[in-house]
């Protein structure tokens, strides 16, 4: 098994005429991902990589059953994208577009929440269960590289080292059963735990490996999942950014997060996540020794 | 994100019927003794600089009459707050208060929306009693309703006939606060009157770029780069932007200058630098400078990057780590930065450089790189071993150089 996504996922491209769309249109059918429809209003009747386009989501809903959305629509259109998605009934919408205004995308990700929808993103480089099928273009053309299939899950806030740890996992002698590019943005629609839940009850997944980065409340979260029980299998983060506290400087250092909440640094998430039973890597390629030993 | 300063933050909230004191901006000492004088009675002098924690530096003065405000002006103006020179200042009526709260709306990860925080205690060194303040979650989809308002105002302590006032004040800044995109908005402190009238002493607002777009009116008003720098941009940072946006849609290019360290740090994306900077900095090595690089870049702004981290005094290393990527065109970087070495005549025997890329063409930037003498690895090495590699490289040249000057002593001798 895997989460999310597998061979029998039916998915609509949001934004599939667009360079980045087809793109991932080609690469997602190359794998073997099932991609019925895609959209653009207007572009009705057209036909991308073998994938017929509809003006709305509804309208690609009368013809073809959809259980996910990609959404590569423009930054001012995307939170209506998925409010669209989560309006046509679509229950799992996974969003690549970055720089959405955080008030239109708290409100849609707030809707989708209202509605029981799945959002994965914004900002997020997709999903994949590896030998099965991907969502968005994560691991390009060459997804065996980085991505086997195997007990592991990954999640990541960072598309990049979504591949990397997924690759790691490789190292380590296993592979993975699906890996998360989260999203990287302040807001995002399933957190740590909400993705840990899904891994939780996949019988295939004997493990986690997440890459987190400070500024938010996701890692706390995963914490009391862990600690009250809900989260049984092996946790293995790497919490970046320990070198911020070497530093003067007060610049912004990778994802949205770290600005609004100032409270909770590398050190302190590393230390909430081990109390809880967390195999904490002290750098990253500690990791692979983790995953060994957590899968021993 | 960007920061609006305080007099335009101040000039939102009379808009938005939030209650302000009299306030002047001022540029010179004749300007703030004429805004004194207007309002002719004690003020306050404030240092118009987008950092927080003024009052504590000495950079919020209070002044009895114009003589006084205008020597306070004096000694702020010019100066330097927190690494912001200070140009203007904001001169404003002293409002004598029985209480002080303090207000903040901002967006909350666990919640996944916005948050009201609030604190009957407020003023200087709230940031010290975080335990006193209140966090009350709003629903996004129902906005704040003038009855939640009130609510929330009670349950934070409040009482009686205030409630009205304080709860309609919190109506008109959620108000403010969705309007102007805002990511933070803060009053601290929100003064009570004797007379029980509310004003908002100070006005923090911080909006979301994205959102800002969408709003000529407000993109005005917003002092750029304050929270990607935390200071004025360097010389060399300011560089770095141009090149970033002479190709706005193809890649970015992020470079922080750190002002201490010898190695220039090129890695990426946002994920991959925070990983580098934490295995550089473990094993004791110092970056020059912090960058983030993602999206596959043009060739010409690869290379403006690759050109500012290795043109900067003291570089003694050069490591350039990125996570295994289907989209990195290995070959595009690698001829950037032979280009780079070449028009900066570095000489990578000099200088160790080490380069970590695993992408498309990457047979072809392996030959490019070691051909010019740089290291090279693919998915032979880890990113973290990628770093160490580069640290052992930089410390066996400097023992090198030490038996070398050694030597050079003893044929002396």
């Amino acid at each position: 098994m895997s989460i999310l996504v597998d061979h029998n996922t039916r998915v609509l491209i949001s934004g599939i005429t667009g360079r980045e769309g087809q793109i991932a249109a080609r690469l997602m059918l190359n794998y073997g991902t099932k991609v019925v429809a895609g959209t653009n209003p207007g572009r009705e009747g057209e036909i991308v990589e073998g994938v017929p386009v509809y003006n709305s989501m509804k309208a690609a809903g009368k013809d073809h059953a959809v259980d996910a959305a990609l959404i590569y629509v423009p930054p001012a259109g995307a939170a209506d994208s998925i409010i669209e998605a989560v309006d046509a009934g679509i229950g799992l919408v996974i969003v690549i577009t970055e720089r959405i205004p955080i008030h239109e995308a708290c409100l849609a990700l707030s809707i989708a929440r209202k509605k029981g929808a799945v959002v994965i993103g914004p900002n997020s480089l997709g999903v994949i269960s590896p030998g099965k099928a991907k969502i968005g273009t994560i691991g390009g053309a060459k997804e065996e590289r980085c991505y086997t299939p195997g007990p592991v899950g990954v999640i990541s806030r960072s598309g990049g080292m979504t591949t990397e740890t997924s690759w790691m996992v490789k190292k380590a002698g296993f592979g993975c059963s699906t890996s998360i590019s989260a999203g990287g943005d302040y807001l995002i629609g399933a957190s740590f735990a909400d993705l840990a839940a899904l891994f939780e009850s996949d019988a295939e997944t004997k493990a986690l490996v997440l890459f987190c980065e400070p500024g938010t409340s996701y890692e706390e979260e995963l914490a009391e999942a862990v600690e009250n029980g809900s989260l049984k299998k092996p946790v293995i983060a790497y919490v970046a950014g320990a070198f911020l506290s070497q530093i003067s400087s007060q610049a912004k250092f990778g994802h949205a997060g770290a600005i609004l909440e100032k409270g909770r640094s590398t050190a302190e998430i590393r230390r909430r996540l081990a109390k809880a039973g967390v195999r904490v890597a002290e750098e990253y390629d500690d990791i692979i020794p983790l995953i060994q030993e957590a899968l021993a | 994100m960007a920061r609006i300063l305080e007099h335009r933050a101040k000039d939102l909230f009379k808009q938005f019927g939030i209650p302000v004191p009299e306030y002047y901006a001022c540029a010179s000492e004749a300007e703030v003794r004429e805004a004194a004088g207007k309002i002719n009675k004690k003020v306050v002098v404030k240092a118009l600089v987008p950092v927080g924690g003024r009052g504590k530096i000495g950079a919020v003065k209070f002044a009895e009459n114009a003589n006084e405000a205008a020597a306070a002006g004096k000694e702020l103006l010019n100066r330097d707050i927190k690494r912001w020179p200070c140009r203007q200042l904001l001169v404003e009526e002293f409002i004598p208060a029985t209480d002080e709260y303090y207000v903040s709306i901002t967006f909350d990860s666990r919640s996944r929306g916005p948050v009201i925080i609030l604190g009957c205690q407020g003023g200087i060194g709230v940031e010290e009693n975080l335990s006193s303040l209140k966090k009350f979650p709003v629903d996004i989809r129902q906005g704040l309703r003038g009855f939640a308002a009130r609510e929330i105002w009670e349950q934070a302590g409040l009482s009686g006939k205030l409630l009205r006032p304080a709860g309609e004040l919190l109506e008109n800044l959620y108000r403010l606060f969705c309007e102007c995109s805002g990511k933070l908005i803060e009053i601290n402190p929100l003064l009570r009157r004797a007379d029980d009238k509310f004003v908002a002493a100070d006005a923090v607002l911080i909006v979301d770029d994205e959102g800002v777009k969408k709003r000529p009116a407000l993109m005005e008003m917003v002092e750029y780069g304050v929270e990607n720098f935390g200071r004025p941009p360097t010389e060399r940072e300011q560089e770095m932007i141009r090149i970033d946006q002479l190709d706005p849609y193809r890649g970015t290019a992020r470079f922080v200058e750190l002002g201490e360290g010898d190695i220039g740090f090129m890695c990426g994306g946002g994920g991959g630098s925070l990983v580098m900077m934490d295995t550089v900095t473990r094993y004791q090595g110092r970056p020059l400078n912090y960058t983030e690089m993602g999206g596959n870049p043009t060739e010409r702004k690869m290379l403006g990057l690759a050109k500012t981290v290795l043109s900067q005094p003291g570089l003694k290393g050069f490591l350039r780590v990125g996570n295994i990527s289907s989209n990195t065109q290995v070959d595009i970087v690698a001829k950037a930065l032979v280009k780079a070495v070449e028009e900066l005549g570095i000489d990578p025997k000099q200088v160790p450089m080490v380069v970590r890329a695993a992408g498309l063409h990457e047979d072809e930037g392996r030959k490019i790189l070691e051909e010019a003498g740089i290291a090279y690895f693919s998915d032979e090495f880890t990113m973290v071993q990628a770093g160490k590699k580069l640290l052992e490289m930089m410390r066996q040249k400097a023992a090198k150089e030490a038996v070398e000057s050694g030597k050079e002593e003893v044929i002396l001798k």
